[in-house]
């Protein structure tokens, strides 16, 4: 009895349909270069539709199609070989030690309003992230846009489960600070007009 | 628990991720420490905006249209790969292809086989090769008879005499000669004692060896 192929590609699309949205977010945010996010995108989805009989119902769709993506991705920023020629590899204690030659009472609240964040985001978050190592980058767009418990990033990573809590914590007080030192430049600015 | 190991546990408290115990510790310590509280509080507003501003965006409607086209493209792909023919059935059609492509507009089934074809020419070569080795075979046989069949041409002495003496009577009977017919000379056959009869003419060598052995005896 031959297998309903078109039948198949129905159920993987619906499957597919609610976390389009979340996959091209977490590829636009991962990968090195902007204009190769459609392109990891489709090869992620053809290639896991084409893996889509091995696939068993029991586990999770999202965690499954986010794996794929993210190997597909992190393929094509090896292949650019432009992480290691940009990153900076920056330590939390470097970027402490920077942000300490402020005193604490200049700092400003860098925690603004949620829309105001993400205009000034929208272009600088990039940038930011690039900041961060792939592993990084992936623990933490996996948890903020995948929405996946530790165990599912470690599963999705191929990584240890303590690896996943590493990477976030250095991941988060990266961005913390890059968000806070960019958000100074303005009132910095600003009192040198004064 | 002291308050640097309960800022170390700060994202995954905020996450959900520790277990039930560990959860009440903490809890218990914010309760009692109002600068951890403070702290735990400013982490937790500032990795929310965080989400947030990475999860801001939007799918791009065209991108997900070409992918689900794709998708359908590569199912009918497979589905056209399941239903392919057999390597078995792809060779019968080839032949037929290939008989067809030699087989003009009204010709025969046995033209199209016989003529021309590689198996006309097979058959002609093979008809020659038989054709030449009947030939060498055929061409060694009469010798092989010859040599091998008895001497039936030779009559012995016994039934050259009974032919000459049935011929004689015959003769007598009919009244046809005078004399008596000379029977014809027997040859004997080399190594073979001849055997002499009363009536048989003695040659005039064998009468003169026996009379030069008698007068040296």
């Amino acid at each position: 009895m031959k297998p309903d192929l078109t039948s198949d590609a129905d159920r993987f699309l619906a499957l597919l349909k609610p976390i389009e949205r979340d996959l091209e977010l977490y590829c636009r945010r991962l990968v090195w270069e902007p204009q190769d996010a459609s392109d990891a995108i489709q090869n992620a989805v053809l290639r896991a539709f084409a893996a889509f009989e091995r696939y068993r119902p029991n586990a999770s769709f999202r965690a499954w199609l986010f794996q794929i993506l993210t190997r597909e991705v992190f393929a094509l920023n090896r292949k650019h070989a432009r992480i290691a020629r940009h990153e900076f590899q920056l330590e939390p204690e470097e970027l402490d030690a920077i942000e300490s030659a402020d005193p604490p009472s200049t700092r400003p609240d860098h925690c603004g309003t949620p829309a105001s964040l993400a205009e000034a985001l929208d272009e600088d978050l990039m940038a930011d992230l690039k900041i961060l190592t792939d592993n990084e980058r992936a623990v933490l767009l996996l948890r903020a846009i995948g929405e996946m418990r530790y165990r599912e990033i470690a599963e999705s990573l191929d990584i240890p489960l303590g690896s996943v809590m590493g990477h976030l914590a250095r991941a988060r007080q990266k961005m913390r600070t890059l968000i806070g030192r960019r958000d100074r430049r303005p009132a910095i600015a600003k009192a040198d007009n004064l | 628990m002291k308050c640097d190991q309960i800022q170390s546990l700060a994202g995954p408290y905020l996450d959900s991720e520790l277990d039930v115990r560990t959860t009440g510790e903490i809890q218990d310590h914010l309760a009692a420490c109002p600068d951890c509280a403070r702290a735990f509080a400013t982490q937790q507003q500032a990795e929310a905006r965080l989400a947030a501003a990475l999860q801001q965006g939007h799918a791009t409607p065209a991108l997900w249209e070409r992918i689900e086209q794709s998708v359908r493209q590569a199912a009918r792909a497979r589905a056209a790969a399941v239903t392919a023919p057999s390597p078995t059935d792809l060779a019968v059609q080839a032949s037929t292809a290939s008989r067809d492509r030699t087989r003009q507009p009204g010709q025969s089934w046995w033209r199209t086989w016989l003529w021309p074809s590689p198996r006309f020419y097979a058959g002609v070569a093979a008809v020659w090769i038989c054709i030449f080795a009947l030939n060498l075979l055929t061409g060694n046989l009469p010798e092989v008879v010859h040599r091998s069949a008895p001497q039936q041409s030779q009559q012995s002495p016994e039934t050259a005499r009974a032919f000459a003496e049935q011929r004689q009577e015959l003769a007598e009977l009919l009244g046809l000669t005078d004399a008596p017919a000379q029977p014809p000379k027997p040859t004997a056959p080399p190594n073979q004692t001849h055997i002499w009869n009363t009536d048989d003419r003695v040659p005039d060598s064998v009468l003169n060896r026996s009379a030069t052995s008698a007068s040296h005896t």
